[in-house]
C-alpha cells in the first residue's frame, strides 16, 4: 500500500503519467499522486495513466508562492479542486503559513529547521511534513552532509511531536523513482525507523481515500444523499 | 576465517550502455560518499551482463548498500537507476531466483513521434516504455530522453498510435505492447 506522493511529470519532468505510473507499478508502489504545479495547465496524458491496471494514478496540485498571502488564495481556490494539496515552502513565512493551515496535506520543507511553534501547529493542523530524498540522491560530499544535518533535526522534532511524516523521492524523471524498500533504507539513515518509514510511504493513501469521501463537517460523513429520492416525491 | 557474505541482484536502467567497470567505479564511489572510509559493506561487483548484475556485500549490511545503490543518478554521464531485484547468500540461487533467463533486450527503433507539444524520435522501447529522444533541448530537464509509453501514443494524437507515419485507426497489424516497426 506505499505511495509516492510528489511526482512531477512533463513539462516540469521528463517522463509521461503512464511511464511514472508503470514504472512505479514495477517497482512495488500501489499508487502515485501526480502533482500539477499551482493547477496551471492540464496534465496530458493522466487519463491514459489511469486506465492502467494494478496502479491508482491520483492528481494533486503544489502550491509554489514566495509570499504567504497569494498562498492563502491560491489554496483556498485549488482546495476543492484536487484531492492532493500540497505547499513547497521556499521560505519561511510560507513554512509558517502553510503548516498553521488545516486544509493543507503537505508541505515540502526545502532547507529549513522546524521551530518548536511551527511543529505544534503543524500537529494541531494535521499537516504532514514531506522528507524529501532527493538531496540525498543528488548531492555528494559536504551540501549532503549538511543536508543529513538538517533532515535529522527536523525527523527528530517531527518525531518529538508526534506529526505525521510522508517520504518522497520528488521525481521528476522515471529514472529518479526509488522503490518503497530503498526508500525505506534510505529514511533509516536520516534515523527513522523501519516502522516509521513504512507508517509514513502508506500515509498519502490514507489521506487521499479521506479527501475523496464526502464531508459534512468534521468528522461528519455524508454517506448517501435522498435528493433523488425526495425529487421523486414530490 | 571467512565473512558470510550475501548476494545482490540488480537491474540497471540507464540512457546509454554501460560496461562493468563504470558501474562498478560508481557503486564504490557511492557507498564510500555516503558511509565514509569506514563502511563495512566492502562492495563488489561480482558480474554485469548490460542489464542485470551481482554486487557482493558482507551479511547484516545489506539495507546499508541498499541506499547506497539507491543514491546512485549519474552513471559515466548517462542517467541511470539502480533496482533491487533481490538478496541471497549464494551467486547460484541469486542467478537462478532473480535474473530472468530469456530476458528481453530493448529494441532500437527510428520512428518519429509528433504529439502535442512533443516531438522526437523513439530511441528504443521496452515492453510498454519507449524512450523518446527530443527534438528541442527543454530547459530545466537533466534527462537526455523522454519517458513515454506505448498509451500516450495510443491517446494523444490523430493517428493511431501517434507515430507521424500514421497507421490508421482499426488497423489491427499494430501489436498492443510496442509501435509498429517501420516498414
Amino acid at each position: 500500500m506505499c505511495y509516492e506522493p510528489r511526482v512531477h511529470v512533463m513539462p516540469q519532468g521528463s517522463s509521461s503519467p503512464s511511464r511514472m505510473a508503470l514504472v512505479a507499478r514495477r517497482l512495488g508502489f500501489s499508487g502515485i499522486i501526480v502533482m500539477s504545479i499551482n493547477g496551471s495547465g492540464d496534465l496530458q496524458g493522466l487519463n491514459a495513466a489511469q486506465r492502467i491496471g494494478g496502479i491508482s494514478v491520483a492528481s494533486g496540485v503544489e502550491v509554489a508562492s514566495r509570499d504567504p498571502k497569494s498562498l492563502k488564495g491560491r489554496i483556498a481556490t485549488l482546495r476543492d479542486c484536487y484531492p492532493f494539496l500540497a505547499v513547497h515552502a521556499t521560505s519561511e513565512c510560507v513554512l509558517r503559513e502553510a503548516l498553521e493551515d488545516p486544509r493543507v496535506d503537505l508541505v515540502v520543507n526545502s532547507g529549513f529547521r522546524l521551530t518548536v511553534p511551527e511543529a505544534r501547529s503543524a500537529k494541531r493542523n494535521q499537516v504532514a511534513l514531506a522528507i524529501d530524498l532527493q538531496p540525498m540522491i543528488r548531492l555528494r560530499g559536504a551540501s549532503r552532509s549538511r543536508w543529513l544535518d538538517l533532515q535529522r533535526y527536523n525527523v527528530r522534532v517531527a518525531r518529538k511531536f508526534n506529526i505525521s511524516m510522508m517520504i518522497t523521492a520528488s521525481p521528476r524523471s522515471h529514472l529518479d523513482l526509488r522503490a518503497p524498500r530503498e526508500m525505506i533504507a534510505m529514511a533509516q539513515i536520516l534515523g527513522i525507523s523501519r516502522q516509521e518509514a513504512l507508517e509514513a510511504l502508506r500515509l498519502p493513501g490514507r489521506v487521499l481515500d479521506m479527501n475523496q469521501r464526502r464531508w459534512a463537517s468534521p468528522g461528519v460523513e455524508v454517506l448517501e444523499t435522498h435528493s433523488d429520492e425526495e425529487r421523486g416525491s414530490e | 576465517m571467512r565473512d558470510r557474505r550475501r548476494y545482490i541482484v540488480f537491474e540497471l536502467e540507464s540512457e546509454g550502455n554501460l560496461d562493468a567497470r563504470d558501474i562498478s567505479v560508481e557503486i564504490q564511489s557511492s557507498y564510500l560518499s555516503l558511509f565514509g572510509d569506514s563502511g563495512c559493506a566492502s562492495p563488489r561487483l561480482i558480474s554485469f551482463d548490460g542489464r542485470f548484475g551481482i554486487v557482493r556485500c558482507r551479511n547484516g549490511y545489506v539495507e546499508e548498500l541498499r541506499a547506497a545503490l539507491a543514491t546512485v543518478h549519474t552513471i559515466a554521464g548517462f542517467r541511470a537507476a539502480i533496482r533491487v531485484r533481490g538478496v541471497s547468500g549464494t551467486i547460484k540461487t541469486a542467478t537462478e531466483k532473480y535474473i530472468p533467463q530469456s530476458s528481453i533486450k530493448p529494441e532500437e527503433h527510428r520512428r518519429r513521434v509528433d504529439l502535442k507539444g512533443i516531438s522526437g524520435v523513439i530511441v528504443s522501447t521496452r515492453g510498454h516504455e519507449i524512450d523518446v529522444s527530443p527534438d528541442d533541448h527543454i530547459e530545466g530537464l537533466d534527462t537526455r530522453y523522454l519517458g513515454l509509453t506505448y498509451f500516450d501514443l495510443e491517446g494523444g494524437c490523430d493517428y493511431a498510435d501517434g507515430t507521424s507515419d500514421g497507421v490508421r485507426p482499426g488497423d489491427h497489424s499494430v501489436q498492443p505492447g510496442r509501435p509498429a516497426l517501420s516498414g
